[in-house]
């Protein structure tokens, strides 16, 4: 379990969060939204021992974490643009910290890891070689094979487009399944937010503007952000695209991809 | 990844190895046996020095190493006894500055009988004249008049044709200095020197030797530097002539002193001086003609016309008040 | 906990410093006490002098104007060369030419500059001849310029070059597609975008006219400027250093002013996430007008390098110009070149490793750690105080400094003076890859399991090695080709080529000096040519990886 406790931090006198509140259980997938600036990439950076925190208390386990270094807290991250080093070819990538600790995953880990995110066949290229879906599952692995007790991502699905933005997401939620790891989401899209994970925290000028299940916020929203800004945008997506089923040129095969996996 | 390591440590590798080389290189040589001999010297002079050094048994024993003349002096007067070098050959009036700043020469312990009185810590290998060079082939193409003295310099028709030194950046332009000041008087020396730099225009040269560089090179007609350059490049079938001005010949000596490292002198350092003094004038009058020492003759063929001595003892205070006279010239020349 | 950690990379900082602080702010300080010292303790008067000494203001104001002229000039001649290269649709033969050609005047000995100008446009010289007249003056404004464009182009073009390929082209086709004029494009998409670098370009090359004294010794004229001053007051027929260290103070004020204007400067640098390669549009009259204007600029900066291939195989230039061989077996029987050749090798190589990890180390400071900024500009400032020393300042002040200790006369202070000397445009392309390169991989690498200094070792420097290759090779070539500063540090057993040319050129022998020119510009292309070699077998064994078998595992 990660709780965070009144949780503030500001620069240069600017206060980015206000005081945080927050309790995520083990193998859930929670997704920080909020438009840009709203604080939550701070967060993430709080939360991966990025950033070092003004106030407040973030226990993992019933341990406050916070007074330890990044790299000892046992937590990992896919950035948005992937860090993936270019020096080396995907395999290595994935393998990459298997030389500082040649123990943490074994042999067969690595290869299910590999079967799982369908990389078996690009194991020896270049990572330029590869495209953005292939890229973000290359970052994904070599993530896992580093057992983090938490999984960070930084707007996993912003670089992708439709179909593989899909298959990426059934990816996360099967990994956070199988793994049974919890996973924090940062990301900007609602529908993202709301169709990849078991809690949803909508955050608003450095404050959490409500926390709940996908379900409780659609359809009770605490206040008019929520409404204005999150079930907006959303009733217009749903709206533009029941236009286009009501004038029948809808290709069957997108109903398909929410679930395709 | 591994490869590109392997590189790159290859490089430093070899770099160091070369290092480790030379380094050694250095030592095996038994370096600090040698004595290390500075000198401002043209290549005549250490060719002659070197030739005395060696005929009397000190081949291997010494490293010459030569440099331009304010390049040395430079290192003289920042280095002081801490200098490289255990003999130093030099322009004497600059190891006269070097020292009166740092004492940094020990007394001279051999006799050399010259004519004039020189300080106890130096005695000259050569006096070295001034003269008028010209590129005979722009005289020609340009049907300028042959100039006889220094004043006829001031000639307008060679506007933009001739080429001096400054005597703020070198000495060989007090050869000049002294030519017109013992001929015209400090007033007169400044009027004329003004002409003269007007003539020269872009062509006033902070070294001693840019002046011949560019008569040779044909960028000007006319010139004035070290008659025993001109002379060598007469020899050697340029279009150069020389003409010694009718002002006279001045000359500047260079001279040998033995840096003072107290017990790390090496003494034979003191032994070279002497050698260098005892054996190797005769060589260097070949290019350097003018006797310096009791029993040596000016009867080489290369005597200047008109060899002439200024009337003051030549210290840096002099040097620094017709340098006064030089700055004067140049506002005059450009009213 | 994060800025508790950085404890390598402020280690190195600390390193860099102390490096700085021994060979470069403490031989300042002793200048700057000379200039203060008399023979009656601390006094003023020396600045006195100076001010009122005939013309050193009217030099100083030359030396800003001409040097202001000739950056200006040297950027935009750079940049018509580099936008020819990266946005223009020329043969990829005619690039390389052009990227070549428009770095081989550092091949050379800057002490060949003066002669050449003078051997080429001078009354008698070969381009003089072949068009049967001279084309212009070629002392004092006219000439200075012409040196200092030669001198300084390939400093301006690296910088250009290497920013240009950083520049995103895409922003040129959205600029277009908004409907903007073509100028505006050009301004908004290509000049914007390297306000910074050309700023910085504008920058070294104006320091590096200012404070040159080689070109304006041979074609200055009556334009005199500040170095010509400085010359004789430290080096001159009565040696001033107190006068002189006075001009060297005075002239370190531009140096303030810019240190001020570059931070200034500093937010118009922008950043690309991404760097998109796109096909260049279409456009035969840019093309051509661009092709053209290349082929003008390069054809002119290398004639006057043509002078230096004749004259040592004639006879004597100009007057008897019969082909032989005699100057070049000449320099080559002389017995002492093996030793001078030994060390210039050696110094060019010491001073490209440790040049290299110093900018290597300094750049990591600057652009990959979260250092404070202000702890970063100290840095940045000294980067930009190396560039604006004249070499001749640095050698007298190592003699006052290093005389007397054991680093006199040693091939190491030879080294640790050019590393200095040279810093500032290595570090320059150092910092500025670094600085593209993913922001997150230390955080990553450090997630998995990384020391700071691994990911170092096994990220950041294999991406960087183009670049690391690329100031290895610089500090190699300007090791080679450098006199000023080494020629007072270099001691009888530790000479190297170029004061083995000065020599030669103290004894007016032209023909050899351009002799050893010529050998060191063929160790120049040779070095460089190898170094390209090790950058291409590099690009190579990375396309040809294979993944080896599994590591053992200890599960």
């Amino acid at each position: 379990m990660l709780e965070i406790k009144n949780l503030k931090k500001s620069y240069d006198g600017v206060t980015i969060l206000h005081d945080i509140n927050l309790t995520i259980n083990d193998g859930e997938i929670v997704s920080i939204l909020g438009p840009s600036g709203c604080g939550k990439t701070t967060l993430l950076n709080l939360i991966l021992g990025l950033t070092d925190a003004d106030e407040g208390e973030i226990l993992f386990q019933g341990e406050n974490v916070l007074e330890l270094p990044m790299e000892q807290r046992g937590f990992n991250i896919v950035f948005q643009d992937y860090a993936l080093f270019p020096n080396l070819n995907v395999y290595k990538n994935i393998t990459y910290g298997l030389r500082n600790r040649p123990s943490i995953s074994t042999r067969q880990e690595v290869e299910d890891l590999i079967d799982l995110l369908g990389l078996r066949e690009h194991l020896d290229k270049k990572i330029e070689q590869l495209s953005g879906g292939q890229k973000q599952r290359v970052a994904l692995a070599r993530t896992m094979v580093m057992k983090p007790k938490i999984l960070l991502l930084d707007e996993p699905l912003s670089a992708l487009d439709g179909v593989i933005k899909e298959s990426i997401k059934a990816k996360i939620r099967q990994i956070a399944r199988d793994y049974r790891l919890t996973t924090i989401i940062v990301t900007h899209d609602p529908e993202e937010a709301l169709t990849l994970s078991d809690k949803v925290l909508i955050v608003q000028n450095g404050t959490i503007s409500q926390y709940g299940k996908p379900d409780d916020i659609i359809k009770k929203p605490e206040n008019e952000f929520v409404k204005e800004f999150i079930l907006n945008q959303l009733l217009i997506k749903k709206n533009n695209i029941f236009t286009l089923f009501r004038q029948g040129n809808a290709p069957e095969m997108a109903v398909q991809a929410g679930a395709a996996g | 990844m591994k490869k590109n390591l392997k590189k790159y440590t290859c490089l430093l590798t070899a770099a160091a190895m070369l290092t480790g080389a030379a380094l050694t290189g250095c030592g095996s040589g038994g370096g600090s046996e040698e004595v290390v001999i500075y000198t401002n010297a043209d290549d005549e002079a250490m060719e002659a020095m070197k030739h005395a050094l060696d005929a009397n048994g000190y081949e291997g024993q010494y490293l010459m190493q030569s440099f331009g003349t304010s390049e040395l002096g430079g290192k003289l007067l920042a280095e002081g006894t801490n200098i490289e070098a255990d003999l130093v050959t030099m322009s004497s009036f600059y190891l006269d500055s070097a020292q009166e700043q740092n004492s940094m020469f020990q007394d001279l312990t051999f006799d050399a009988p010259a004519m004039e009185e020189y300080p106890s810590f130096y005695t000259p290998i050569t006096a070295q004249e001034g003269a008028i060079f010209v590129n005979t082939e722009m005289m020609a193409e340009h049907q300028l008049p042959m100039p006889t003295c220094l004043k006829d310099l001031t000639n307008p028709v060679y506007e933009g044709l001739v080429s001096v030194t400054d005597i703020q950046s070198s000495s060989t332009a007090w050869l000049l200095m002294q030519a017109l000041v013992s001929a015209y008087g400090e007033d007169g020396a400044e009027e004329v020197l003004a002409g003269i730099y007007k003539n020269a225009g872009p062509h006033i040269e902070s070294s001693g030797s840019a002046p011949l560089k560019k008569v040779r090179a044909g960028e000007v007609a006319i010139g004035f530097g070290l008659r025993h350059q001109a002379v060598a490049d007469k020899a050697d079938g340029l279009p150069i002539d020389y003409i010694d001005p009718m002002e006279g010949n001045f000359s500047l000596t260079e001279s040998v002193a033995v840096v003072d490292k107290g017990d790390k002198s090496n003494p034979l350092a003191m032994e070279m001086a002497e050698c260098i003094i005892k054996n190797g004038r005769e060589e260097l009058q070949q290019t350097y003609p003018l006797a310096i020492y009791e029993g040596e003759t000016n009867d080489s063929e290369n005597l200047s016309a008109y060899p002439m001595i200024f009337s003051e003892p030549l210290t840096v205070e002099l040097l620094e008040a017709h340098q006064q006279i030089s700055e004067n010239a140049r506002v005059l020349a450009e009213e | 906990m994060s800025r508790k950690k950085e404890l390598e990379i402020k280690g190195i900082f600390v390193l860099v410093v102390l490096v700085f602080l021994i060979f470069l702010l403490v031989p300042l300080a002793r200048l700057f006490l000379k200039s203060f010292v008399g023979d009656a303790g601390l006094t003023p008067d020396f600045y006195g002098e100076v001010l009122t000494g005939r013309g050193f203001l009217r030099a100083f104001g030359n030396s800003l104007v001409i040097s202001s002229v000739s950056a200006v000039v040297t950027t935009l001649l750079a940049f018509i060369l580099a936008y020819g290269v990266h946005y223009c649709n020329l043969p990829g033969r005619y690039k390389g030419f052009i990227s070549r050609a428009a770095v081989a005047p550092m091949l050379l000995p800057t002490i060949t500059y003066g002669f050449a100008i003078i051997y080429s446009f001078g009354k008698q010289g070969l381009i003089t001849r072949l068009f049967g007249t001279q084309l212009f003056d070629i002392y004092g404004f006219n000439g200075l310029l012409l040196g200092y464009v030669i001198y300084t182009l390939p400093v301006s073009f690296l910088l250009l070059s290497n920013t240009m390929s950083y520049i995103d082209k895409k922003f040129s086709v959205v600029s277009r597609i908004m409907g903007d004029s073509p100028f505006a494009t050009f301004v908004g998409t290509v000049l914007r975008p390297l306000l910074g670098t050309l700023a910085a370009s504008f920058v070294q090359c104006f320091f590096l006219c200012f404070t040159d004294y080689g070109i304006p010794a041979s074609v200055g004229g009556e334009y005199e400027v500040a170095a010509t001053v400085l010359y004789n007051e430290m080096l001159g027929s009565v040696p001033n250093f107190s006068r002189g260290a006075c001009v060297a103070m005075l002239m370190l004020i531009p140096s303030v002013v810019t240190i001020a204007l570059l931070h200034y400067l500093e937010k118009y640098n922008i950043r690309y996430n991404k760097i998109s390669q796109i096909e260049i549009r279409r456009g035969r009259i840019r093309d051509t007008v661009f092709g053209v204007l290349s082929a003008v600029i390069l054809a002119c900066i290398l004639s006057v390098f043509a002078v230096i291939f004749v004259v040592p195989f004639v006879d004597e230039w100009p007057y008897r110009i019969q082909f032989t061989l005699e100057h070049v077996l000449g320099v080559f029987a002389d017995n002492s070149l093996v030793t001078v050749c030994r060390n210039s090798l050696v110094v060019a190589l010491l001073t490209a490793a440790l040049g290299s990890l110093t900018t290597y180390g300094a750049a990591l400071t600057t652009a990959r750690s979260h250092l404070p900024g202000g702890v970063k500009q100290v840095i940045e400032n000294i980067s930009l105080i190396t560039n604006t020393i004249p070499g001749m300042v640095i050698g007298i002040a190592y003699l006052l400094i290093f005389s007397g200790t054991p680093l006199q006369n040693t091939l190491f202070l030879l080294v640790i003076c050019n590393v200095i000397h040279f810093f500032s445009t290595p570090y320059l392309m150092m910092k500025s890859s670094l600085t593209k390169m993913n922001a997150s991989w230390e955080t990553t690498a450090m997630l998995m399991g990384d020391t700071w200094l691994k990911t170092i070792v096994r990220v950041v420097t294999p991406n960087a090695m183009g670049t690391i290759l690329e100031v290895f090779s610089y500090y190699f070539v300007n090791a080679m080709v450098t006199v000023s500063a080494v020629i007072f540090i270099a001691g009888a057993r530790t000479m190297v080529i170029t004061t083995k040319i000065k020599e030669l050129q103290y004894y007016t022998k032209f023909n050899e000096v351009f002799v050893l020119s010529l050998l060191i510009l063929a160790v120049n292309l040779a070095a460089r040519g190898v170094f390209r070699g090790i950058a291409a077998g590099r690009q190579g064994a990375k396309r040809m990886v294979r993944r080896p078998a599994f590591r053992k595992q200890k599960a």
